[in-house]
């Protein structure tokens, strides 16, 4: 047997290692499965094939392996997707190591191709299309080398470049036929919604709300500068920093060592509306990504109206009903990598109905102090306030003491985790925004001043008319109730440590990344009819201009447009060939010319003459003949081939001389023919 | 043999090489008559400088043809019937013993002629054939490591009879690449016919024939044929012909390189006969089929005469097809 | 003489659009459509975007497929270079001639087309302005003259999705001999006595055993000398060799055989006259209504066997005989 082409099957190899990749990217694959086929990807291309000499063992690993992802997935543990790909890629790495004969070549193929469609029910990267294009180009190149190796006798070269150059070219095509029948192709549906992709390999569901606030945790969320949510304002604030405060839920019940709620769930609806509305609500049209990795609706301070979910799971987008929990938190209801939902909220200097007091159960909650409280803390408010009793001045004299008595750091070591707040307040004198928060919270509430705390996120990036939301945003700050204002806003962290702590560079990187996959996520993955529509309004109607006001032309119906572009590029087509085929005609010689001439006048002249005789041999065969024009063409054909053959231009005046000649003897000619019938034919004068 | 006559000087117009050619024709038709065209084509082809091949039934006056040539231009004249026990020796010499000095010295065969006769040369083993072909291309001899010139000018006309094909070796295609002009004469007219009765009982036709030019002019003939101009476009259009052979359905094998070559050079002796210095594109047609005819291979045909028929044929029908540059 | 007039422009444009192709799907491309029709179906059902986007490349991918293939297609040019003997039942060698003015072909298999020839050459790799021979070991299934209406030419280029054929027009007839069986029979007596050209055993100069050895002549060839004995005799001595006597066979064809009978026949008397012939005997054939005379060598045995070739279809097919002969 012939020895296959190695790049035929390294170029495989990878094309499959792409699809692969096109379904890694997710995130959601089981690790074992991911190493399984890196390490088959590296003996393939090491050209160890293993599976040839272990075939049997092979299929039974392969067994296992499936009897392996069907229990997961009976168990529920593992989504059905994710268990067929990853079996899909089980059996392209088996394929791979297997003897590379024309079988195993397109078992792998189809494997990649199957695992590239699954790859597309997972995620929804912009690495995925890198995937896509790399796994079509390499399985291509792999594929025609095939078909090229096949025909190519025993022993002989392939020829490799002179197959890459003209494939490169269709491939090239290929791609830009793809995209054109992306954009081109109706979609049924008018608004899509691609799939999210996992959490990915990066730091993992960050900033997930849980029912506790514990103090003392991991502050490391602070410089992880993954985006966790996207939101589209109206009316848009037009700023480069937001720098506003998105809630996502509040604690009132302190323990000393952790904040928790009392109220438990409580009614499940499609929107749920925690506020009385008025009409100058600010709108928000919230994603939340797959790095969130939570449950609970954030949103602008003061969020009126939350609702209209979708969750984004691998199989499809479905609404989602939200449920209200203590809090004030709002939680979907239905569990997906990441989520759209709209929400309004109150102007942040809007006034709204509020009670003007809360229920007496409710304010001993917002009052309510650990057990153990160190008492040197009702010590320090009261020194503090120095009789301060305005809950808003109180506030504001208790922040400007935290910011300029306590510093700010992300640094955990060595507290005591017994009573943390103690700690912070008297020991280390430094913490982060939970400390400063709990702090501020708890001083007031020494003081018979309600508060609670509140924790979401802190600021928002400018990116494509809508604002970005970081993992490392996270924040917590305290909600002071103010009777006949209700609940506002106080933050006791110094205002440089609110947004994220991310490094430079690494924050301007990933703003990057995310403005490319922005474009990605808005122009592939969300495509969709309202997309198409407005790309076809503006190629048949293009923007009008403001100053021309009621031009003719934008009165035409479209469809006649087209057809005059269609003709007058068929015009100008045609009038290029001619202008192609000019300089050929103007370089004919100006014998041919002559002869043009000549033959015109015999062919007026109806001079019998075949089909395709040339001058010379009609001469030839008249002279032959003895015909009498034989004695006016012989000297004219011979200066012609001399003109035209021999070198030996015409003289100026010649070529009329000629032809005044040969018309005298055509008209001499027609004479005799014409004088014939009368003589009744007598044998006919010889001219020579 | 007669002494060649000086008839003209050295410097040849185009006008005095026709006349050449005509004093040539003319003497040839003594002998061979009722054949003009035939006839043109054979001093074509001697003044092209190339060899000739006729095929015709016997008794049409191919020797007869030969000879006259030979006298006509003065030439040393040899004939060689081939048959089926020639052996090269016997055509190209040997060397041979000398008993009264005990040497050896070279005797030159009949080759060493200016005109040579092949007679029948299909009925000679493959052997001897291509020791007369290659004696041929190459102007020389090569016996026992010397190399023997043979004399200038050389043509050889060589025959074939179609008919009787069995017990013969045919030319191979290769070799029949050599022959610059075929041509069949043909039986003759019936009125010359009846007139040959009645006259050539008398004396052999071959006695009326003069010589009207010799070696030398012969040669200096040859030489302005060669300098006849060939335009650019008639070169093209021998080329497109080629080409048009080579694509034809019909054809196995077209028209080679020489075959263009020859055509060309056959071409350039054919202008003289209009007095022209250049080729036109109706010289090329003219000479087209004598010149390609037998060059070119039918597809799955037996090589044959009735094949060569169809070949004409084809090539005709291709110089109709093909554009000629106007 | 006129330039050939160019077809009008609505014939072109038909046969621009309707260019004489065939198209098949390989078993590879029939995988392929399917998953690219479960693709198509995936995409339509759940709306996923880049389903649409994997979709639109596997099908630019068919298109792309269909263009590369037809571009390699066309500008073709084949001949057929034919066989230098083809023997009934047997592989022979079958050639064609491939070239085109411009571009790259690859991965073409060429054919006879509508013959009952059996059997491809293929090409891997066909550059712009060479011509290159194809070379394929054909079998044929019966004696006699084959009509070829033309060669299929077939490319899987580029992805082996599809395979797409074209057929290009040329007519010819290959005549295929009797197969050259084993001869069960003898071939019978020879011809006896002296006749014709096949020299007398009397000549002593031939190129066949020698017969004897003589003093040389005076004008006798120096090439007849045997240079050892005369050495060692002193004198000059010529070697005399005996003319090959070749012997003549007159084969007959049995009259009035018909199908098998005539077949095996036909194999039957092939086979004799390769073997007579290779001994470098004359071998001639007598058919029912016409002789070939004998004659000794290649060229006989393919006159032989073309006459065997025909023996039967005479009648079925005269005008190509015409042409053949």
């Amino acid at each position: 047997m012939k020895r296959p082409l190695r790049l035929r099957l390294v170029l495989r190899d990878l094309g499959a290692g792409a699809a692969f990749g096109a379904m890694a990217v997710s995130g959601q694959l089981p690790l074992w499965v991911l190493g399984v086929f890196l390490l088959s990807l590296v003996l393939a291309l090491c050209d160890v094939r293993l599976v040839a000499r272990h075939a049997r063992l092979s299929a039974v690993l392969l067994l296992f392996a499936a009897v392996l992802l069907g229990l997961r997935l009976t168990s529920g543990a593992m989504n059905a997707v994710v268990a067929a790909c990853a079996f899909a890629g089980l059996i392209s790495a088996q394929r791979m190591l297997s003897t590379p004969d024309s079988a195993s070549d397109g078992q792998t193929h189809l494997t990649g191709l199957l695992m590239v469609a699954g790859g597309a029910a997972l995620s929804g990267d912009m690495t995925y299309a890198l995937c896509l294009i790399a796994f079509g180009v390499l399985a291509s190149l792999s594929l025609a080398l095939g078909v090229v190796e096949a025909a190519v006798p025993d022993g002989e070269p392939v020829p490799v470049r002179s197959v890459l150059r003209p494939l490169s070219g269709g491939l090239t095509f290929a791609v830009a036929g793809a995209m054109a029948f992306f954009i081109l192709f109706p979609r049924l549906n008018w608004a899509m919604v691609g799939p999210r992709s996992a959490p990915g390999f990066g730091a993992v569901s960050s900033a997930g709300f849980s029912d506790t606030v514990r103090l003392g945790g991991a502050g490391t969320i602070k410089s992880n500068p993954r985006v966790v949510l996207r939101a589209t304002l109206t009316p848009d604030p037009g700023r480069d920093e937001l720098d506003a405060y998105w809630v996502g839920r509040t604690y009132d019940t302190f323990d000393g060592q952790e904040w928790t709620n009392v109220v438990g769930a409580q009614r499940t609806e499609r929107q749920i509306t925690l506020r009385p509305a008025s009409d100058t609500l600010l709108h928000q049209r919230i994603e939340l990504l797959p790095a969130y990795g939570g449950r609970t609706l954030v949103a602008l301070e003061s969020p009126s109206r939350l609702g209209n979910a979708v969750a984004l799971t691998p199989t499809g987008s479905r609404a989602s009903t939200v449920q209200l929990h203590g809090g004030g938190e709002v939680r979907f209801t239905v569990t997906a990598p990441a989520y759209t939902y709209e929400a309004y909220s109150l102007p942040p200097d809007a006034k709204a109905e509020v009670p003007s007091s809360l229920r007496s159960e409710e304010r001993d909650q917002l009052l309510a102090l650990p057990e153990h409280l160190d008492p040197r803390v009702a010590r320090l408010a009261a020194s503090v306030l120095n009789g301060e009793k305005e809950p808003l001045a109180a506030a504001r004299k208790l922040v400007s003491h935290l910011q300029r008595d306590y510093a700010y750091t992300l640094d955990q070591g060595g507290g005591s985790q017994e009573d943390p707040l103690a700690d912070f307040l008297f020991v280390r004198k430094a913490g982060h925004c939970e400390h400063f928060a709990t702090a501020l919270t708890v001083l007031l509430r020494t003081q018979g001043i309600s508060a609670r705390l509140a924790t979401g996120f802190f600021g928002g990036a400018r990116m494509d008319g809508g604002y970005l939301v970081r993992a490392g945003d996270a924040h917590a700050w305290t909600h002071v109730f103010v009777p006949g204002r209700g609940f506002v806003t106080v933050d006791a962290t110094p205002p440089s440590h609110r947004a994220s702590q991310g490094s430079e560079l690494l924050e301007k990187l990933l703003a990057l990344y995310e403005a490319v996959e922005g474009r990605w996520r808005q122009s592939v993955v969300d495509y969709s009819f309202r997309d198409q529509f407005e790309l076809a309004n503006k190629l048949v109607r293009p923007p009008r201009r403001p100053a021309e006001g009621a031009a003719t032309s934008s009165h035409l119906p479209p469809l006649r447009a087209w057809v005059t572009a269609a003709v007058a590029a068929f015009v100008v087509w045609r009038l290029g060939r001619l202008v192609a085929r000019w300089p050929r005609r103007a370089l004919r010689l100006e014998a041919t010319r002559f002869l043009d001439r000549v033959e015109a006048q015999l062919a007026r002249a109806h001079v019998p003459r075949r089909e395709d005789e040339s001058l010379e041999d009609l001469t030839t065969r008249l002279a032959r003949e003895g015909h009498p024009l034989a004695l006016a063409l012989t000297p004219l054909t011979r200066r012609y081939l001399e003109a035209r053959f021999g070198g030996r231009a015409l003289r100026e005046g010649e070529a009329e001389y000629l032809l005044s000649t040969l018309r005298r003897a055509l008209d001499a000619e027609a004479a005799r023919h014409a004088a014939k019938p009368a003589e009744q034919a007598g044998p006919t004068a010889r001219a020579s | 043999m007669t002494q060649p006559a000086r008839v003209l000087g050295p410097v040849l117009t185009p006008a005095s090489a026709r006349a050449v050619m005509e004093r040539l024709a003319a003497q040839l038709g003594r002998a061979v008559q009722g054949k003009p065209t035939e006839v043109q084509r054979v001093v074509t082809c001697v003044v092209a400088g190339g060899h000739l091949l006729l095929e015709d039934m016997p008794g049409v006056g191919k020797t007869t043809l030969a000879e006259a040539l030979a006298r006509a231009c003065a030439l040393s004249f040899a004939r060689i019937q081939f048959t089926a026990d020639l052996l090269p020796a016997d055509i190209l010499g040997a060397q041979v013993f000398h008993s009264q000095t005990a040497t050896f010295s070279f005797r030159p065969g009949p080759l060493f002629r200016q005109l040579v006769l092949a007679d029948e040369l299909n009925r000679a083993p493959p052997r001897t054939q291509s020791a007369l072909l290659e004696g041929m291309a190459q102007g020389q001899v090569s016996l026992d490591g010397e190399t023997h010139p043979l004399p200038s000018p050389f043509t050889v006309v060589a025959t074939q009879n179609p008919v009787d094909f069995s017990g013969t070796y045919p030319l191979p295609d290769s070799q029949l690449d050599r022959f610059l002009v075929r041509l069949s004469l043909g039986h003759p007219a019936p009125d010359v016919e009846a007139r040959l009765l009645t006259t050539r009982g008398a004396a052999s036709p071959l006695a009326s024939v003069e010589a009207v030019t010799g070696p030398e002019e012969l040669a200096s003939l040859r030489d302005f044929a060669a300098e006849v101009k060939l335009d650019a476009s008639v070169a093209e259009y021998v080329v497109r012909l080629a080409r048009a052979t080579r694509e034809h359905g019909d054809l196995e094998r077209g028209a080679s390189t020489r075959a263009v070559l020859a055509l060309g050079s056959a071409a350039r002796a054919q202008a003289l006969w209009e007095g022209r210095d250049f080729v036109t594109p109706g010289d090329v047609r003219t000479m087209l089929v004598p010149c390609w005819a037998h060059r070119v291979l039918l597809r799955s045909a037996v090589q044959g005469v009735s094949a060569r028929d169809e070949a004409a044929h084809l090539v005709e029908e291709l110089s109709r097809k093909v554009a000629a540059p106007r | 003489m006129k330039a050939p007039a160019r077809p009008p422009f609505r014939a072109r444009l038909r046969a621009l659009l309707r260019p004489p192709r065939t198209l098949s799907v390989t078993k590879t491309g029939r995988t392929y459509l399917v998953v690219t029709f479960g693709v198509g179906l995936g995409a339509l059902n759940t709306g996923n975007n880049l389903l649409y986007l994997l979709l639109g490349l596997l099908l630019s991918m068919v298109v792309v497929s269909g263009v590369l293939s037809e571009r390699c297609l066309r500008d073709l040019t084949v001949r057929r270079v034919g066989a230098d003997a083809a023997f009934a039942r047997e592989p022979f060698a079958y050639r064609w001639a491939v070239s085109r003015k411009a571009g790259h072909g690859f991965a073409l298999t060429l054919a006879e087309d509508l013959s009952p020839l059996v059997g491809t050459g293929r090409l891997g790799h066909l550059p712009a302005g060479r011509e290159l021979v194809v070379r394929a070991d054909l079998a044929a299934p019966h004696r006699g003259p084959v009509k070829l209406s033309g060669v299929r030419v077939t490319t899987t280029w580029p992805l082996g999705l599809f395979a797409k054929t074209r057929v290009f027009s040329l007519e010819g007839t290959l005549l295929v001999y009797p197969r050259r069986g084993y001869a069960c029979r003898e071939p019978g007596p020879a011809e006896t006595g002296p006749r014709g050209e096949a020299g007398s055993p009397r000549h002593q100069d031939g190129t066949g055993d020698v017969a004897g050895l003589r003093e040389l002549a005076p004008g006798e060839d120096a090439r007849r000398i045997h240079w050892k004995k005369s050495a060692a005799a002193g004198r000059l001595l010529k070697v005399e060799r005996e003319r090959e006597e070749r012997r003549i066979w007159k084969l007959a064809l049995a009259p009035g055989l018909e199908g098998e009978a005539l077949e095996r026949q036909c194999e039957e008397v092939a086979a004799q006259a390769h073997q007579l012939l290779g001994a470098g005997n004359e071998v001639g054939l007598q058919f029912p209504d016409r002789m070939l005379r004998p004659a000794a060598g290649a060229g006989q045995e393919r006159r032989i066997l073309q006459a065997l070739a025909w023996v039967g279809f005479e009648d079925v097919d005269a005008a190509a005989k015409r042409e053949a002969a």
